[in-house]
């Protein structure tokens, strides 16, 4: 059952992976289109800029649990390349236990406020109806105050809390192999940093 | 001595080998919860926003991704390959063109970006792999790299520059005017120490050979072909900037669209390739960010238990007569740039430092030229070195940590001695020593 | 941090117990004019308390977070923040109306409105739904119209112009053709080196002139869209309740004192680069916009006001108490220092 639910979690990891791809690409096109628009054209937008750097805060956001399944953040191997798999597991449970799982809950925390201050501002829809007929009409809200800036500021806030969120479930996926590897039940995969390259 | 002693346990803890980045978060959130107020913790999403782009600020580390999912472009597409390659075929019998390749895009590089992560990481992507598998000893290839990666620090556009030109009161264009000169000494001095270094260790860097029965000619025309295009990309980038078409950051979105471009006149574009490309700029960009925003949580487990305080009653004893004054702050920011970070350095040091360059009539333009060229080599120095952490991330199997903090070593020693030099011979860099009257 | 070891809650048990409240302003650390002035505040209150409230001042080198002061003040991160209000027009619409309007009051205009016309009032209505109180904290005096690259001469040479502008002003120049971007501060020197941008406006010659744009865009036009922009202290509501009567009226007479300091620091540093430019600088040429570009700008911007009037009873009662106010000030302005100046010239 564990196993199965690692599974699901790498599963999950992997789709995050591919849509945040698909908006780095998506904001290549927006990028290149407003430079010549703007220097073609002389016609700029501000929403489309705005548009650009949530694109970019959301691909390495998001990115960082999507990373922690590929083995893919940066290590000391001074030691570490010298150490066995279990010692290695070993150290992954401890460091997770005390480095990673606080982090993801200290920006969950931290980051549900900072995204509530921001949806708290101004009139606030009082049904399911009112809230997608206001997210699209008014915005709810704090909003960006550049003319043509985007409304609903707090969905590119609340994108902090999120990734963490998915990094404690990545952690959780991680954490299941390091403890099978540590118990000898799995052999080690993806843990010393190489990602196919 | 708590906000000092946060750098020995970072030390300390991240040789285990867990991850950098939460490692940092781990230990910054510890500092906090332990000596400061808990409840401070909840600043960290806003310096998580800070470096989002909300208010424009944020926005210039766009071009991280964007450089890297343009070097893994070229790189998928064996067009970066072959651009070095063909370099390296130029140089004839002569060794270590590949290095000396490197240091020239590397340069490019620079011209177009300000933010190291950018560079540092297109150039591990790009070179590294095509060093490597020609034979070159691994420390000179990642040293090479690391060094040639961070040149976007001194070459304009350059954030340090332009926080530094913020700190110090001067105009920032003034100080890209006379960061141009600095900067191409130290790429002079780059590959003249490879030059060298390749006469008297041979085997270190292998020639890159030719097809037998081809003569020189031929090699030469064929490796101009080979060259072109690459480099007519990164003339387009850099373009786009002197012409006003675009600002750096924009530029390096233009960039993406030329390497596409250019993979498909080679015909070797594929959606499978662009994908490809894009899932691991995601990874890579990931691991890149994560290392800022668990250094930023860290640099809070520093300065909110008092390491600031500290460092700023160290400066009280700053000597009141201008060598002295000069060595020491020098002294001091490359002691510093073991551990902190530029952005934490200019920060911290250079507010308190500012009006005794004044008093000693200091030209503040050659003052800040000094920092910069110090502060970037605090990118290089080990341990905790981002263009390091970086370079290491990206690098593949085979390549270790201490192998890429062997490599570095030399071109450390060069960066503080043009450091010196400039210190010593301002008037060789067309600066004076002292404030002129009007700037 | 509202706790009694932070904010100090000295009314009970220990009557001398200092005051210990935490202040972030939204500048780098030692920055011109504001940053200084938060440290003249601070520094004012400990001389005035005798050094019964201590003041420690974070700047954005220590958080990070320039446009964060609300949101920290708000929820009680720090006890008192300063910044200016129209960076929050985003969060409450309202706060937009607190620091400067195009067209409007100048600096001592808009301080009499503030302090006797009920403007600080006002203030003070819009800022309690966030649990903040406020005061004034010193103002810019007229702001430059910015640096332009090519000479405005019609209204046709605004269209497709591309200017960093930002806020309202921002949708004032973007009704008449202009290109509003927005391109970090830190690319902003090379964006119009460039040409990426053909104009930017930053504050007046006291900020200007460091960053260098005089050498890069030779017309810098006279003001119009921020004639006198104030910054203001936050004080979050439930950290100045605990405090006893006398401290709450140190922290509010200082930030009185501290923005009149202000205000005159920024007219002298204006003054002296102002000096600066004139006898160093040739290149630079001083120009004002025609009247027809000046009409096309009013229009622009009373078209917006009419449509923030309609948006809120809130907007509305603001709005018409900065336009009547303007109107009596004015003409005072007119028949006293305008005329002056006047009867000075000939
Ligand atoms: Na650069
Ligand atoms: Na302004």
């Amino acid at each position: 059952m564990l196993a199965a639910l690692e599974h699901k979690l790498d599963r999950l990891m992997d789709w995050l992976g591919n849509l945040a791809a698909a908006m780095l690409i998506a904001l290549v096109i927006i990028m290149a289109a407003n430079v010549i628009s703007r220097y073609a054209f002389r016609a700029s937008s501000l929403g489309l800029e705005e548009l650009s750097w949530h694109l970019y805060a959301a691909i390495f956001l998001l990115g960082i649990p999507f990373a922690l399944r590929t083995g893919s953040h940066v290590r000391v191997d001074l030691l570490y390349e010298k150490f066995p798999p279990k010692k290695r597991a070993l150290i992954d449970l401890v460091g997770s236990v005390v480095f990673l799982l606080p982090t993801c809950l200290v920006v969950i925390w931290g980051g549900w406020q900072f995204t509530a201050a921001a949806y708290s501002l101004g009139p606030q829809p009082d049904s399911v109806g009112a809230f997608f007929s206001q997210l699209v009409s008014s915005g709810i809200g704090e909003r960006s105050q550049d003319p043509g800036g985007l409304l609903n500021r707090w969905i590119i806030k609340g994108v902090i809390p999120l990734s963490f969120a998915l990094l404690l479930l990545a952690s959780i996926s991680f954490i299941l192999h390091r403890l099978n590897v540590f118990l000898g039940i799995e052999t080690p995969v993806d843990d010393t940093g190489p990602h196919g390259l | 001595m708590i906000g000092v002693s946060i750098f020995i346990v970072a030390l300390l803890l991240l040789l285990f080998g867990f991850p950098v980045a939460f490692t940092f978060a781990g230990i910054g959130i510890a500092f906090v919860v332990l000596f400061a107020d808990p409840a401070e913790l909840a600043q960290i999403p806003f310096r998580i926003y800070s470096n989002m782009g909300d208010n424009g600020e944020g926005q210039v580390l766009m071009a991280v991704p964007l450089f890297i999912f343009m070097g893994l472009i070229l790189q998928r597409t064996k067009l970066a390959e072959q651009l070095l390659e063909s370099m390296g075929q130029l140089f004839g019998s002569l060794r270590g063109g590949l290095a000396i390749s490197t240091i020239l895009v590397g340069a490019l590089l620079a011209a177009s970006t300000g933010v190291v992560g950018a560079s540092v990481v297109a150039m591990g992507l790009i070179s590294l792999p095509v060093m490597l598998r020609y034979g070159y000893r691994t420390e000179l290839a990642t040293g090479t790299i690391a060094a040639a990666g961070t040149l976007g620090q001194i070459i304009p556009p350059s954030i340090v520059l332009i926080i530094l030109g913020d700190v110090l009161n001067v105009p920032v264009g003034d100080l890209f005017r006379a960061a141009l000169a600095p900067g191409l000494v130290l790429i002079g001095a780059y590959i003249a120490y490879v030059v060298i270094f390749c006469l008297l260790k041979p085997e270190a860097a292998p020639i890159v050979p030719t097809a037998p029965g081809v003569d020189r000619t031929e090699v030469i025309l064929r490796a101009l072909v080979a060259v072109i295009p690459p480099l007519l990309l990164i003339l387009v980038v850099l373009g786009s900037i002197f012409n006003g078409i675009a600002t750096p950051t924009e530029s390096s979105a233009l960039g993406c669209i030329g390497a596409v471009v250019l993979a498909l006149v080679y015909r070797k574009f594929s959606l499978h390739m662009l994908w490809d490309s894009a899932l691991e700029t995601v990874k890579i960009t990931a691991m890149v960010f994560a290392v800022l925003l668990g250094a930023s949580i860290f640099s809070m487990g520093f300065s909110y238990t008092g390491g600031e305080h500290q460092v700023e009653q160290l400066l009280l004893s700053i000597p009141g007569e201008k060598w002295g004054f000069l060595i020491f702050i020098m002294l001091l920011i490359t002691l510093l740039g073991f551990f902190l970070d530029y952005i934490e350095i200019s920060y911290i040091v250079l507010p308190l430092v500012y009006v005794v360059v004044l008093e000693l009539g200091i030209n503040q333009v050659w003052f800040a030229i000094l920092v910069a060229m110090n502060l970037q080599t605090s990118f290089l120095t080990p341990p905790f070195g981002f263009a390091l952490f970086y370079l290491k991330g990206v690098a593949p199997e085979g390549v270790t940590t201490a192998g890429i903090y062997r490599g570095v070593v030399p071109f450390i020693v060069i960066q503080l001695a043009v450091l010196i030099s400039l210190l010593a011979f301002p008037e060789w860099y067309g600066m004076s020593a002292v404030q002129p009257s009007a700037w | 941090g509202t706790d009694n070891a932070s904010t100090g809650n000295t009314t009970s048990s220990a009557p001398l117990q200092k005051i210990v409240l935490k202040l972030a302003h939204g500048w780098p650390k030692g920055y011109p004019l504001f940053g200084e002035s938060v440290e003249d505040y601070a520094r004012l209150v400990g001389e005035m308390s005798d050094g019964r409230i201590e003041i420690r001042v974070d700047s954005t080198n220590k958080h990070k977070s320039a446009f964060g002061i609300f949101d920290f003040v708000k929820s009680g991160q720090y006890d008192i923040g300063q910044s200016a209000s129209y960076y929050y027009g985003g969060k409450d619409p309202d706060t937009l109306f607190f620091s400067s309007m195009p067209f409007s009051m100048t600096a001592i205009e808009q301080y009499a409105w503030f302090y006797h016309g009920g403007g600080l009032e006002l203030a003070n209505e819009v800022y309690a739904k966030h649990n903040i109180e406020v005061m004034l904290g010193g103002n810019t005096g007229m702001q430059m119209g910015g640096w332009f690259r090519n000479e405005i001469n019609s209204v046709d040479d605004l269209k497709g112009l591309k200017m960093r502008i930002p806020g309202f002003a921002g949708k004032v120049v973007a009704g008449v053709g202009v290109v509003p971007t927005n391109i970090p501060t830190g690319e902003l020197y090379q964006a119009l080196e460039r040409g990426t941008l053909d104009a930017l406006e930053w504050v007046s010659p006291g900020l200007d002139l460091r960053m260098g744009f005089h050498k890069i865009a030779p017309y810098y036009y006279t003001g119009w869209h921020e004639p006198g922009t104030e910054l203001l202290y936050f004080f979050n509501t439930d950290s100045m309740a605990k405090l006893p009567g006398w401290a709450q009226s140190i922290l509010r007479n200082a930030a009185r004192l501290t923005a009149y300091n202000m205000t005159t620091a920024v007219f002298a540093a204006n003054a002296d680069n102002w000096d600066t430019i004139a006898t160093q600088y040739p290149n630079v040429q001083v120009k004002k916009f025609p009247p027809e570009v000046l009409q096309a700008l009013k229009k622009s911007n009373d078209d917006l006001i009419a449509a923030e009037l309609a948006r809120s009873p809130m907007a509305r009662k603001i709005i018409e108490s900065r336009q009547e106010y303007l109107r009596r000030a004015r003409a005072w302005t007119e028949i006293g220092e305008q005329a002056y100046l006047e009867t000075m010239r000939n």
